[in-house]
């Protein structure tokens, strides 16, 4: 149904109250109209005609700007329209019509902040894969080069090591655009200060994974540790990762961590935050 | 080292501290770029492969001396009831395979494969040693790519004492082998039954445990090895055979000459001096040993071998230890051409004759 129409007791509207009105909300245009009912009386051969005409008084954009209020049997839409419905079923009902598409706006929005934040997880997960392969790779490279045979395709006829690491890269390089057009997806609606909040978290996880991959530079880790903080991160991530001494499982750690606040209070909007 | 830039220019060094927000204006540090050049590409990783690559082909990968130096990588290739490969091993099943070419037909792509992927071309020397009787060393030298240099196969061969159709694969074997365009040292059958040294380190070796010193030796001093193998390649020389005396010393032949003379009579294979067209003499000595050696290995070329091609000697001087009285000679013999194979042909042409598909020409 594209259309609703609700029969009005009053509205409100500009200081002046208009009784007996219909509200039309067309959800596909997203806009409502109200129309007013107007009495008119006509006199002919001494006979009296009375004629109800509906008069249009106003017509609202409904998108995901619109404020919506409830209250018993009145709806206050954009903090200066005021409707009376018939009952609180009705007001009800109108006032769902009204906030809906600030509704949908905002599951898009956080639809979109799930896969920016699914973005990066997905390439940093795939970074710690090519990292822990690589250190394999360097620790026994023999044995590591062998578990590849299952992994690559049988017509493979060249370097068995160079055809993985480009495979990793080809991986690495697609999540990478992945992540960016995630990012720039949401730059609009988060800001840019926000979003470069975000490539600071990836940066952040990113040279913890440099720092495992390289042998754990204690130096670096308190250095890094700083920047985690300042992040948002809380202690208990650096507890876990000084029991760690290599990239496997290094984002696990980060599992029941938010890297994006939902949360519409969040002064941050964009923080780690623990959720379990 | 590198840099992150704020939204004004101002750099930070990642390697001092991160923060967000730029310490000489406060404006954003930009991350974007940071993750682009830092986080993208995957670093360089250096693998370290060992020097040699030892594989033995049929035969048990059986010496702890040999597997635990860190310079050498050793596996084998052997046949067996099931598949099985590991980095060490590879076992191919036996089910419905019986001549080399059963073995060839069925596995030569997928022993190519365990090949690259444990890495064989990755050491910069290869030393196959092959018993070269087993249906399963035919198919193993043809995995074995041809771009592979410094590879040297030191055949076992069989002989007169060997049946038909071990004569046949061995036959096949050393012609691939030398298709391939690689080197082949060649060790009778006979020759290892009769191998018999002492040395230090396992007391009283006999037969193909008498090989593995031998074996060792020619690892340690590979890149000489190669290099004389390589030299002789060059004179059109790919077959050679060895002599070897271990743990020799002074009191045991009297001189040096005499020691060297007395390796006329244990050449590995059935050959004569005529048939010797280069040597080479790689010695493991105390230094007064060496310089006696090389006196020593001097005369008797210009005396006893005056018609070879060519004659080159390496001098590795034993350590300080007390036992460093003894010494290790192993010469290596540049053969004439086909000698390796001579005593194979009738076999092989048996066996070729009744199954035309057993024949050398099948391998490609």
């Amino acid at each position: 149904m594209s259309e609703a129409t609700f029969n009005l007791d009053l509205v409100k509207y500009e200081g002046k109250v208009h009784k007996r009105c219909i509200l039309s909300v067309n959800e596909e245009r997203k806009e409502a109209k109200i129309l007013e009912t107007k009495n008119r009386i006509f006199f002919t051969n001494r006979q009296v005609y009375f004629l109800n005409k509906q008069v249009s008084l106003l017509t609202i954009t409904t998108d995901a700007s619109t404020t919506v209020e409830v209250q018993g049997r009145s709806v206050t839409v954009n903090k200066d329209i005021l409707l009376e419905a018939r009952d609180q079923g009705e007001s009800s009902k109108i006032a769902e019509l009204f906030s809906r598409p600030r509704k949908e706006a905002e599951l898009k929005s956080r639809q979109m902040l799930l896969g920016a934040e699914g973005s990066i997880r997905g390439f940093l997960k795939i970074r710690e894969e090519a990292l822990c392969f690589l250190a394999n790779l360097r620790r026994n490279p023999r044995k590591t080069m062998l578990e590849l045979s299952s992994t690559l395709g049988e017509g493979l006829t060249g370097d068995p090591v160079e055809a993985m690491t480009r495979l990793y890269s080809e991986r690495l390089a697609k999540s990478w655009d992945d992540l960016i057009s995630s990012l720039s997806g949401i730059e609009m609606q988060v800001g840019k200060d926000r979003t470069n909040r975000l490539y600071a978290v990836t940066y952040f996880i990113g040279k913890l994974q440099d720092a495992f991959f390289e042998g754990k530079d204690p130096t670096k880790l308190e250095m890094l540790k700083g920047f985690g903080l300042e992040l948002g991160f809380d202690e208990t991530i650096f507890v876990g990762l000084s029991q760690k001494n290599a990239n496997d499982g290094l984002l696990d750690l980060f599992r029941n961590i938010r890297l994006i606040d939902f949360s519409e209070n969040s002064s941050a909007l964009i923080a780690p935050v623990k959720t379990g | 080292m590198s840099m992150i830039k704020c939204i004004n220019g101002h750099e930070q060094s990642d390697s001092t501290a991160l923060h967000l927000k730029c310490s000489v204006c406060g404006e954003a540090m930009l991350y974007e770029n940071a993750c682009l050049q830092q986080l993208k590409t995957l670093p360089k990783v250096d693998l370290t492969f060992e020097k040699v690559s030892i594989v033995f082909i049929g035969l048990p990968n059986s010496s702890p001396s040999l597997v635990e130096d860190k310079e050498l990588y050793a596996s084998s290739i052997l046949v067996g009831d099931y598949n099985m490969e590991t980095v060490e091993t590879v076992t191919l099943g036996r089910t419905g395979a019986t001549s080399w070419l059963d073995f060839y037909s069925k596995y030569l792509e997928k022993l190519g494969r365990w090949m690259r992927f444990v890495g064989l071309d990755k050491s910069p020397y290869r030393l196959l040693v092959v018993d070269t009787r087993k249906p399963v060393s035919v198919l193993a030298l043809a995995a074995i790519e041809r771009s592979w240099k410094n590879t040297i196969v030191l055949a076992i061969t069989g002989d007169q004492t060997s049946t038909l159709i071990e004569q046949n694969a061995s036959y096949v074997a050393i012609g691939t082998a030398l298709k391939h365009g690689f080197p082949v040292i060649a060790v009778s059958t006979s020759y290892i039954d009769e191998l018999i040294f002492y040395t230090e380190k396992e007391g009283l070796v006999v037969r193909f445990q008498a090989l593995i010193p031998i074996l060792y030796r020619l690892v340690s001093a590979i890149d000489s090895v190669m290099d004389m193998l390589g030299n002789d390649t060059r004179l059109g020389i790919k077959e050679h055979c060895i002599s070897a005396i271990l743990s020799a010393s002074e009191k045991i032949y009297l001189s040096v000459e005499s020691m060297l003379s007395a390796q006329e009579s244990s050449f590995s294979i059935n050959a004569k001096k005529e048939d010797i067209a280069t040597i080479s003499l790689l010695a493991f000595a105390p230094v007064d040993v060496l310089n006696r050696i090389e006196k020593a290995f001097a005369k008797y070329r210009r005396e006893e071998l005056k018609d070879v091609l060519a004659a080159d000697h390496q001098e590795y001087p034993s350590d300080g230890s007390p036992s460093s009285e003894l010494y290790d000679l192993l010469m290596i013999y540049g053969i004439k051409e086909g000698l390796t194979y001579e005593q194979l042909k009738s076999g092989y042409d048996t066996i070729a004759g009744m199954v035309p598909e057993l024949s050398l020409e099948k391998v490609v």
